[in-house]
């Protein structure tokens, strides 16, 4: 049965996975906030789930939050309040406040079809080895460049495996999420919806892998005609979650302190 | 004028057909091929390092794809200089 985190909209609906405690940062960072800063606002969950949220920051925590990578994101895919991260459509005040990619794991199959493709051809040596049959299916000269073209072509699958992993980015800021995507390395999609659109946010993990690895489908429903947003394999789903569930949450509330 | 139908000889054209030389041009068109689509592909990069920006990976990205050309001109060249 597939486990189910919902969006907090009343607080009965909440299922929490896991109460872990923030981390140090996250405390250091909500201490050091003065508390004249702070504006007034109605919560909709009670404050003790504020307080603690199930696993994860709140965006303002995340805003406060440093960046928070080891070396080259290269293989990054979940990246808080990252830095020198941008994108062409981004306005001036525009933070992103977290940077997504499918969870690493999620590379093991091409990964692991890559290796034992670069060993193949010495299994075909040894086995031409063992047998009588000299090993002459080419012309000598044109044997190193056909071993060369294999690995060349083989390592450029990777290649390509990686770029359309490596390009299959979500970011979401304060005013809006992204999914950034490219396809078949000629195709790219790039999606983007205000976060006033949002009206839901869940997530499921489904599988014993994403339950190891805590990663699992978001799923960002949004009004009207347009498209829901899906964002497939993100390590540590319930924050993301409850960093989208929090600003939807200000945007309602804004959208309300407007109208009045 | 114009070709003979009756001088052409099935055999002696497949007897005359040397392999080598076959087997050189056919690799050579496909590196060709295949420096082509690695053009597509850094050029691909380079479009979503323009959507997106990240610091030093885009950069370690594109230079991958251009050792994959350099390879593959590398190849090129080794094909090209087997004496048939």
């Amino acid at each position: 049965m597939p486990d189910v985190f919902v969006a907090p909209d009343e607080e009965k609906k909440v299922v929490m996975h896991k109460r872990t405690p923030l981390p140090s940062s996250s405390k250091q960072s909500q201490q050091k906030t003065p508390p004249k800063a702070a504006p007034k606002e109605v919560p909709l969950v009670s404050s003790e789930f504020l307080k603690n949220p199930p696993g994860g920051l709140s965006s303002d925590a995340i805003a406060q939050t440093p960046e928070e990578h080891h070396g080259i994101p290269l293989f990054t895919a979940f990246w808080q309040n990252p830095k020198g991260i941008s994108f062409d459509t981004q306005e001036a005040d525009e933070h992103i406040l977290l940077f997504l990619r499918q969870h690493f794991i999620t590379n093991i199959p091409w990964v692991t079809a890559t290796i034992l493709l670069m060993l193949l051809p010495f299994l075909v040596v040894y086995l031409f080895s063992l047998t009588t049959h000299p090993f002459s299916l080419l012309p000598p000269p044109f044997i190193f460049p056909t071993f060369l073209f294999y690995y060349l072509i083989v390592l450029t699958n990777a290649f390509t495996n990686f770029l359309k992993w490596y390009y299959n980015i979500s970011l979401i800021t304060p005013q809006r999420m992204l999914d950034i995507e490219l396809k078949d390395l000629v195709d790219k999609k790039i999606t983007a919806t205000k976060m006033s659109l949002v009206q839901d946010v869940s997530v499921q993990y489904s599988g014993t892998l994403r339950t190891i690895f805590n990663y699992g489908d978001i799923l960002v429903q949004t009004a009207g005609p347009i498209d829901n947003f899906v964002v497939n394999a993100t390590p540590k789903p319930e924050i993301v979650v409850r960093t989208i569930e929090e600003l939807i949450g200000k945007g309602r509330e804004g959208e309300q302190g407007s109208g009045v | 004028m114009g070709f003979n139908v009756n001088s052409f000889d099935l055999i002696t054209f497949f007897q005359g057909l040397r392999p080598l030389f076959f087997i050189k041009w056919i690799f050579i068109i496909i590196l060709l091929g295949y420096v082509l689509f690695q053009l597509v592909v850094f050029r691909q990069i380079k479009s979503m390092e323009r959507v997106i920006t990240q610091p030093i990976s885009s950069s370690i990205v594109a230079f991958v794809s251009l050792a994959f050309i350099a390879t593959s001109v590398i190849l090129i060249v080794i094909v090209w200089s087997i004496r048939i």
